[in-house]
């Protein structure tokens, strides 16, 4: 992978190094280009309908929430320019307050459980010497996926239930009086969301861990056994710097999904009691359809997204994969 | 079409695609006239009043819904140019239904008639939402001749309980909602208990059935739940504020509405922190009562079918549904207490009747038929002022066991407890509706934290106070015409 990645590296040196002088070549190519696109015209224009709804339905919305950002708009009417007012709002507001708070735990929390638990599965069924029960325990992580996501938020509003739910019962049973009221409380509400879906085996990252597990060449593994790197030293030295781009996008795509993530607040508790799990993606979705502030709602969005587009840019440039790590050594 | 003009490049296949371009942009864009003996199909989304589509399997106990499409397929023998076409749409889900309206309302594409509570209507009106209903009401109703205006036949109060900050009114509110106590009389009978009429026979009421083990009074406070909140609001403010409400109907309607919260926070009266403070002290007490994990999400509706509840707050709406689930016990229906002196020194001892005009039989005409297709506007009326008149009025009440605000149309014997007149009718909506939605949300937050234990007393009222101001605040930049001069 590193001889591919810095064979491509040339190659664009060469294509820009080898080229004919810029004025010489500029006419040419660009006549070139205007005769390619004539000759393959039908091609262009029967992509001309895909990049228009992209641009209608993709584009035009995301970007025209920047400008949505700083306007007072109820969705309907003539949006009013505010300056940077609604971005005050999400700053000075009690709920944003408590929303960004929560944020940083809901998003803490997941990156830390994506890092962990599949992880460990995947070693596991790395580890396994049947393929086919490897196959198997594939199959059985990844079958909680067709379960809809309502339907598992229901599950735990049962378990969580204080009243006739299956954990408090069974506390009770084993002689607590007075179990946590989960869900029904401000003191235990963020961590009843953070136990969902325990033992937090995501089925999509152990598939991705054990894919840049398998993509380790055997050779490695021989020689790191033979130098007595066995069980977490392996784990430690070969294997996790051996997956690293993995362990990057995982990272990425947990926390952009934990970012935008507002399902455990609309199904389950409102955000509440008492803003005790509210975040801002959630208050962006009531500002826009409760109160209809699309104009606060868009701000929300926009902070959002640089926050997501800066941890983005850090996350790729600070967290190296394991091509890099080679290139370092 | 590319490749036809590519193949044939005459002016002539020009000139042709030209025509079929714009004919198929006036067929789609054409509103089309409604006048004369032109066709009509108006779309009615009825809530919980639409007829059961043919071959939909139903729970087993529930019978199927026919009565508003009888009342459909009468007014077509007499308009056979006018078809009646009932949609199917879900509100169940608030956020979902909102969501629906907001994205039908800007393709133009929402049903003719649609259902929607009048305090979600209030934000929207700015944004032409709805259709102004307030010069058809003015007229006669030709299905009820008897009546001087179609307003008329509306029971006193209800139009005005609906009627939007501008003055006008944007929906007709054909049923309300009746609210009494739903206790488990199996229950009761047990414990040797009867249904409580003073806040002291309530309160040792929910001891007796607490020390039993029962969930004595099933309720919660999460935002998700619609009513139970809002519903102790008004029945415990509503007796401790009782005798001061001519003191803020300012517009003299006999009803408290928004204009007249905004005028009087602005003088200084309103809210009422002694009352605020005593509701909410009463409120905290009886807290123990409630379900555990009460500020979240608690389905008490389901516990009490399961015999664990032993009374909760409920709407006359939910009576088909508990009749038809054959429920293993006897269960009944008592007013909410009355505070007495010797429980509060703000109490006025007058017991007090919930009912909101938040049924099923609420329309409203999307406002941009008025631009796309004015015609249609009067044929929709006429079938509104038709299906209003008692005779056929009565046929969907009836069937839906709902609270008719229609005089002259009987209301369903079974729910004749919720229309006792004896009862006095409170006047003033609860904290959700009285002022904008971001008020109610926040001042949800603001009791869960109170009940919580987060703030004191003190802080709540304190709290409650600078949230109202904001809100009136906000209501006064959309309606400045309340502001008052100092």
């Amino acid at each position: 992978m590193s001889v591919l990645e810095s064979n491509n590296v040339d190659a664009v040196t060469v294509l820009t190094n080898s080229g004919p002088p810029k004025s010489a070549a500029s006419g040419t190519a660009r006549k070139t280009l205007r005769q390619q696109i004539w000759r393959y015209r039908f091609c262009y224009l029967a992509m001309i309908p895909t990049f228009a709804l992209l641009g209608v339905f993709v584009f035009y919305p995301a970007v025209s929430v920047f400008y949505y950002a700083f306007t007072n708009w109820d969705g309907f009417t003539s949006p009013q320019w505010i300056g940077f007012a609604n971005f005050a709002e999400i700053f000075q507001s009690d709920v944003f307050q408590h929303g960004w708070v929560n944020l940083l735990v809901l998003t803490i929390s997941p990156i830390i459980q994506v890092l962990t638990v599949p992880v460990l599965v995947a070693e596991l069924i790395f580890g396994l010497r049947s393929q086919r029960l490897g196959n198997l325990f594939r199959t059985f992580f990844i079958l909680p996926f067709v379960v809809p996501l309502t339907v598992t938020f229901m599950l735990w509003q049962f378990f969580y239930d204080p009243n006739v739910g299956l954990i408090n019962t069974f506390l009770n049973w084993l002689g607590i009086q007075s179990p946590p009221l989960w869900l029904g409380s401000p003191s235990t509400s963020l961590i009843s969301l953070l136990g969902i879906g325990f033992p937090w085996v995501n089925g999509v990252a152990v598939l991705i861990y054990l894919a840049g597990l398998i993509a380790i060449p055997g050779e490695i593994l021989d020689a790191a056994k033979l130098d007595g790197a066995v069980g977490w030293t392996r784990f430690r030295t070969v294997d996790l710097p051996l997956i690293m781009g993995q362990v990057k996008l995982m990272v990425i795509l947990t926390t952009i999904a934990a970012l935008q993530n507002f399902g455990y607040q609309l199904f389950l508790t409102s955000g509440g009691p008492a803003n005790s799990t509210t975040v801002p993606a959630y208050e962006m979705y009531e500002a826009a359809f409760r109160d209809s502030r699309f104009g606060l709602a868009s701000a929300v969005g926009v902070f959002l997204f640089l926050i997501i587009f800066i941890l983005t840019v850090i996350n790729n440039r600070f967290i190296r994969s394991s091509v890099e790590y080679q290139a370092t050594n | 079409m590319l490749f036809l003009l590519y193949r044939w490049r005459g002016r002539a296949s020009v000139l042709l695609a030209c025509c079929m371009v714009l004919s198929f942009l006036f067929t789609a864009c054409g509103g089309g006239s409604t006048s004369g003996t032109a066709n009509v199909t108006i779309t009615f989304y009825a809530q919980g009043e639409t007829p059961t589509p043919p071959g939909t399997k139903l729970p087993p106990g529930q019978v199927p819904k026919h009565a508003f499409q009888d009342v459909a397929n009468a007014y077509h023998k007499l308009h056979p140019n006018v078809t009646i076409k009932f949609v199917t749409l879900s509100s169940a889900d608030q956020n979902a239904y909102d969501q629906y309206l907001q994205s039908h309302e800007l393709a133009h594409s929402m049903p003719d008639v649609f259902w929607q509570n009048f305090d979600e209507t209030f934000n929207n009106i700015p944004k032409h939402w709805y259709v102004n209903l307030s010069p058809y009401l003015q007229q006669k109703n030709p299905y009820a001749p008897s009546y001087a205006s179609w307003a008329d036949m509306f029971r006193p109060g209800v139009l005005n309980s609906v009627r939007a900050p501008d003055g006008n009114l944007y929906e007709i509110p054909g049923d309300g909602v009746g609210v009494m106590v739903l206790y488990n009389k199996d229950i009761f009978q047990k414990l040797g208990l009867s249904a409580p009429q003073t806040w002291t026979e309530f309160t040792g009421a929910m001891a007796t059935l607490q020390k039993a083990g029962y969930i004595p009074f099933g309720t919660s406070f999460d935002k998700s739940d619609c009513c139970a909140s809002p519903w102790l609001d008004v029945f415990m403010q509503g007796q401790l504020i009782y005798n001061k409400l001519s003191q803020y109907d300012d517009t003299h309607i006999n009803y408290i509405n928004t204009e007249d919260v905004v005028k009087h926070t602005q003088k200084g009266d309103w809210p009422d922190n002694s009352v605020v403070q005593e509701e909410y002290t009463l409120l905290k007490q009886i807290s123990s009562y409630f379900p555990k994990g009460y500020l979240g999400p608690v389905d008490y509706r389901q516990l009490f079918l399961q015999n664990k509840v032993g009374m909760y707050l409920e709407g006359n709406w939910a009576i088909p549904g508990l009749q038809s689930e054959n429920l293993p016990f006897k269960w009944g229906w008592f007013n909410f207490p009355t505070i007495t002196q010797d429980v509060s020194p703000l109490a006025t001892g007058q017991q007090i009747r919930l009912y909101g005009t938040y049924g099923s039989e609420q329309w409203l005409i999307p406002g941009y038929l008025q631009q796309t297709n004015p015609g249609k506007i009067p044929t929709i009326i006429d079938f509104l002022r038709f299906a209003s008149a008692p005779q056929n009025f009565g046929l969907i009440t009836n069937e839906g066991m709902a609270v008719p605000n229609i005089i002259g149309t009987a209301t369903n014997p079974a729910i004749a407890p919720f229309v006792d007149g004896n009862v006095p009718f409170f006047p003033v909506q609860h904290y959700r509706a009285l002022l904008t939605p971001q008020f109610g949300s926040q001042i949800q937050t603001l009791i869960q934290s109170y009940l919580a234990g987060q703030i004191s007393l003190d802080a709540f009222v304190s709290q409650y106070d600078t949230l109202t101001k904001s809100a009136v605040d906000t209501e006064i930049q959309q309606f400045p015409q309340w502001k008052v001069s100092s």
